[in-house]
């Protein structure tokens, strides 16, 4: 047997299984909920996704609530709490659940499941002229661990003690310890098995980007023709699956250490609540921050590159220019990509991290701003002189841009260990990665979505909502976070319950408030869009036409609402890159279009 | 493996095939083996800090020195040697398989998948001998000035550094990582062996049922080797981690 | 219950034992690793550009295992200077018993 005949007999069967489409019925449960159509997956993932931030932003704002009104009452949240808001006011114990799951549920459930889920799953398979994914049933595997895990998350609040409270991060001794706090008993557990499926569920998925990405472009689609999204995609999965296995490990371990008496990261520890040393004898706590970090730098370019993916094909669409510099954007994302693995420990400055150690992490980290500057000049390149369309995609994807400036340079700040001793665990960490990573990559998600809307269901999204979204938003989020930069400089720590006990922070009571009601109001406007959202699903702008945008990708090829296996007919073959706007006279030329005799180089 | 004579300035990378000439599903194997490389090498790396930040760590010659009856014989090392070439022939004879399904060998495939099975089952066995050995065996230590016994497990760790008492030498308890690390990765490994084992016996069964012999092709064995090969690899270094240095 | 005597008295401290030996076992240990994959997994036979995809990649594992045990070895340090001048903690100590309640 030969290679070829391994080969052969899979096109075979991925040709018999498109025709078969045309004339086999679906159930209900094959379309809509066991699908293997990588564009169901993905509007699973993304509705998902839109419940998770749903209850990941009331979160923010019922713990908002306490910091901005430290002493007040509020008798409505006992109705609706009960014991964890005992005489309308959240118990410190319930508040560091929120803050806990609030970072959990958005970084994982919303900004890496929701964000790559969905658009990965809808766009590499588009973009690169596919069928499907290579695996549509992993693909679908992928989907349910999703969900699966996402419901142990949820469960964990109806347990008797309450979810997780130890932090996004979950270090130990806290997370590994029930005497410690409520929150690390049973919800710790619930937290551990959920982000345990939640690995599996990222590596289905991201084995299967790469290998579609790898395997399935269509005649012509050489890697250099592909669009900045799907490069994008690729670096985010390679991201994923060589680091989140290492956070399976530091989990793995950390359960061990609950449950089997071992001492992988307790040492010499003392509980004051029953007046007990433990046994626990020579391992580190430092150990399970280093496992951790090594899937958690990374992780914050899983959630940001496909935001910066999707900003490059949109603000290229909607100016109506090539992108600038093709080739330094998809040598910057691999530069970010390298560099990401390399640079876990600047979160460690302060563990008693040996200076000189932190020194290299110190160079490496500083080392990523080159390949981020090369990325923003870019895209203020690309804007420059363009024939701009203010689209509310094209607005999101410009917010995203200002939102990475803005975080982008205060990262330089943290990244030197010197100044990081005084800002480490301060508010300026929380202003820094809530502006460069929360808002910056779910205006990347807002981008995406209001323009790959029409792919996924037919219909445009309400734009003047769509216009309020974007402004009360972008002018909410930077009202927000901006000012708890000072904050943070004036020395005031994160995750505290009450903050207002400090004489020195007294000043700030009135800025309290001042975030906490921006911050309901930007919530409110979220809401504003979920029921854009789902009212254009049914009454929204129908398209008229296969191609609303002017794009230039494969994706807008398809009918407007492509079936099983995409194209009706032959998949069609590309011939030039992504990027011919404005070109030899025209407003833009489709991947699919044969390079003319006459025409000019890009 | 057969590979047909490609042009000299072919286009790998153009589109509409695959650019590395392997089907996705062998690519995927390969990138999954990659991924689960790190996550043993999370175990392997952090059980290496750890010992980095210990005076002491145990010498695997005295603690892995015996073998299913021999008694009491000093025979540092030997058991689990082994059980690395019990592991390493179950390797050859997983490449044989592979091999004999490139034939389109059915009987081949079934024989060698066979013997392969066999190793994986002998190899955890061993293991099994070799944690009760481990678990149930007791050593003198001294501890706070008496002489007591301790097994070796996740929190108890006999095989510390050894001091004068009573003018005899005795051992002291060691670093109780040792148990936690040596249990949790031969452990996950064992795990790893076991679940090829049950990965191997379907493809006996899908091969015994000719599903392979009717598709065509015998990738699926492929793919199974990969990750039974895989499982060696790994062994190399938990070897070398754990009872080599 | 099991009872073994040791037959060598031989105080070995760690981090590695035997030092000279080390830096073969593990060449040897690569080189096995080396054959397993190129040989038994065929890689060797594959297009080049899969078999850099794959080598490529475990390179991240030379900083991933650098660093780790240069902490590490930092943890064993600053331990020996905490543990200077407090007889509670000598070094190979017991695991302290609970009730011995040194950390109050
Ligand atoms: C020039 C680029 C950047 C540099 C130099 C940088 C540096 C740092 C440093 C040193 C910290 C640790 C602060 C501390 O805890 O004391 C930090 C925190 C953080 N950064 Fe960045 N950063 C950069 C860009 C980004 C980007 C692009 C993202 C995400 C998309 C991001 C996400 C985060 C997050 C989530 C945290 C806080 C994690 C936590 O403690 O909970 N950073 N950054
Ligand atoms: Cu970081």
């Amino acid at each position: 047997m030969s290679n070829e005949a391994v080969l052969h007999a899979h096109a075979a069967t991925g040709h018999a299984e498109h025709h078969e489409h045309h004339h086999h019925h679906e159930s209900f449960i094959t379309k809509y909920i066991f699908s293997q159509d990588h564009k169901m997956i993905s509007k699973q993932f993304l509705v998902t996704g839109i419940v998770w931030a749903i209850l990941g932003g009331l979160m923010s704002v019922l713990f908002r609530l306490q910091l901005g009104y430290p002493n007040e009452t509020f008798p409505i949240l006992e109705d609706i709490l009960g014991k964890w808001a005992k005489g309308g006011k959240i118990q410190p114990e319930f508040y560091y659940a929120l803050v806990t799951m609030h970072g959990t549920v958005l970084v994982f459930f919303v900004l890496t499941a929701g964000l790559s889920g969905t658009f990965s799953n809808l766009l590499i398979p588009l973009q690169c002229g596919a069928r499907d994914m290579a695996s549509p049933f992993l693909n679908m595997l992928s989907y349910w661990f999703f969900f699966i895990s996402s419901i142990i998350m949820l469960s964990s609040f109806f347990i008797e003690t309450g979810a997780a409270s130890g932090g996004w991060t979950s270090y130990p001794p806290l997370s590994a310890i029930g005497d410690f706090s409520e929150g690390s008993k049973a919800g710790m557990d619930c937290w551990l098995i959920s982000m345990a499926l939640f690995i599996v569920s990222a590596l289905l998925g991201g084995l299967n980007y790469i290998a579609t990405v790898l395997n399935m472009r269509t005649k012509g689609l050489s890697m250099t023709k592909l669009p900045l999204t799907i490069w994008a995609f690729f670096f985010t999965a390679v991201l994923g699956v060589l680091s989140f296995p290492v956070l399976l490990s530091g989990a793995i371990l950390l359960l061990f250490d609950r449950h089997l008496g071992t001492s992988f990261y307790l040492s010499d520890i003392f509980v004051s609540k029953t007046q007990t040393a433990l046994p626990n004898e020579g391992g580190s706590a430092i150990l399970y921050q280093h496992l951790f970090w090594f899937l958690g730098h990374p992780e914050v370019y899983i959630i940001l590159l496909p935001a910066m993916g999707m900003a490059s094909e949109i603000i290229s669409t909607n100016s109506r220019k090539p992108i600038f510099g093709y080739m330094a954007m998809v040598g910057s994302l691999f530069a970010i990509c390298i560099l990401a693995f390399l640079v876990w420990a600047h979160h460690m400055f302060v563990t008693g991290l040996n200076p000189f150690l932190g020194a290299f992490f110190v160079l490496l980290t500083l080392l990523i701003a080159v390949p981020s500057a090369i990325k923003v000049f870019n895209w203020l390149t690309t804007l420059w002189k363009g024939n701009i369309r203010f689209t509310p995609a094209m607005l999101f994807a410009i917010g995203f841009v200002s939102l990475f400036i803005s975080g982008g340079l205060t990262g330089i700040y943290l990244g030197n260990s010197a100044l990081d001793y005084q800002l480490h665990d301060t508010y300026f960490v929380v202003a820094h990665f809530h502006i460069v990573m929360g808002v910056a990559s779910m205006f990347g998600m807002f981008a995406g979505i209001y323009h790959w809307y029409p792919k996924m269901f037919g219909r445009h999204l309400n734009h003047t909502l769509g216009y309020i979204h974007f402004w009360v938003t972008i002018c909410g989020a930077y009202l927000i976070f901006w000012p708890m930069h000072y904050q943070g400089l004036a020395g005031a720590p994160r995750r505290y319950y009450d903050i207002s006990n400090w004489h020195f922070l007294k000043g700030f009571d009135g800025l309290n408030q001042f975030i906490s009601t921006v911050a309901l109001i930007v919530f409110a406007t979220q809401l504003l869009f979920v029921f854009n959202y789902f009212f254009s699903m049914y009454k929204g702008r129908r398209l008229t036409t296969k191609n609303p945008w002017g794009s230039t990708t494969l994706e807008w090829t398809t009918p407007i609402n492509p079936g099983h296996g995409n194209w009706p007919g032959e998949i069609p073959e590309v011939h030039r890159w992504a990027y011919d706007y404005s070109k030899d006279g025209r407003d833009f030329i489709p991947q699919t279009e044969p390079i003319g005799a006459e025409e000019s180089h890009h | 493996m057969a590979q047909t004579a490609v042009p000299q300035e072919y286009k790998w990378w153009s589109g509409g095939k695959s650019p590395f000439n392997v089907s996705y599903g062998k690519l995927m194997m390969w990138y999954f083996l990659m991924s689960d490389a790190f996550t043993f090498g999370a175990f392997l790396i952090s059980y290496g800090t750890i010992r980095f930040s210990q005076e002491y760590w145990p010498n695997p010659n005295h603690v892995f020195n015996a073998f299913p009856g021999a008694g009491h014989a000093d025979l540092p090392l030997a058991f689990v040697s082994l059980m690395t070439f019990i592991l390493i022939i179950s390797s050859v004879t997983m490449v044989l398989a592979v091999h004999a399904g490139h034939n389109m060998d059915k009987k081949g495939v079934q024989k060698y998948m066979l013997w392969t099975i066999l190793g994986g089952i002998a190899f955890l066995s061993c293991q099994a001998w070799e944690w009760t050995h481990l678990l149930t065996g007791y050593h003198e230590v001294l501890i706070d000035g008496k002489l007591t016994t301790l097994n070796t497990t996740v929190s108890h760790n006999p095989w510390g550094a050894h001091v004068e008492y009573n003018g005899q030498h005795v051992g002291t308890p060691g670093p109780v990582a040792f148990g936690g690390y040596f249990f949790g990765i031969t452990g996950f490994h064992g795990f790893h062996v076991f679940s090829g084992v049950v990965i191997n016996i379907i493809m006996y069964i899908m091969t015994t049922k000719d599903v392979f012999h009717n598709r065509g092709h015998y990738e699926m064995i492929e793919k199974a080797g990969l990750y039974w090969h895989f499982v060696d690899l790994v062994w190399v270094f938990v070897f070398l981690c754990f009872y080599l240095i | 219950m099991e009872h073994q005597q040791l037959s060598s008295a031989e105080i070995s401290f760690a981090p590695v034992h035997r030092d000279d030996t080390v830096g073969v076992i593990c060449i040897l240990s690569l080189a096995k690793a080396f054959y397993i994959v190129s040989i038994f997994m065929h890689l060797g036979d594959e297009v080049r550009n899969l078999i850099m995809t794959i080598v490529v990649p475990l390179l991240l594992f030379v900083w991933f295992i650098a660093a780790f045990l240069w902490d590490g070895d930092s943890w064993r340090n600053l331990r020996k200077d905490y543990n200077k001048g407090n007889p509670a903690k000598q070094e190979h100590a017991a695991p302290k018993p609970a009730s011995e309640g040194t950390l109050k």
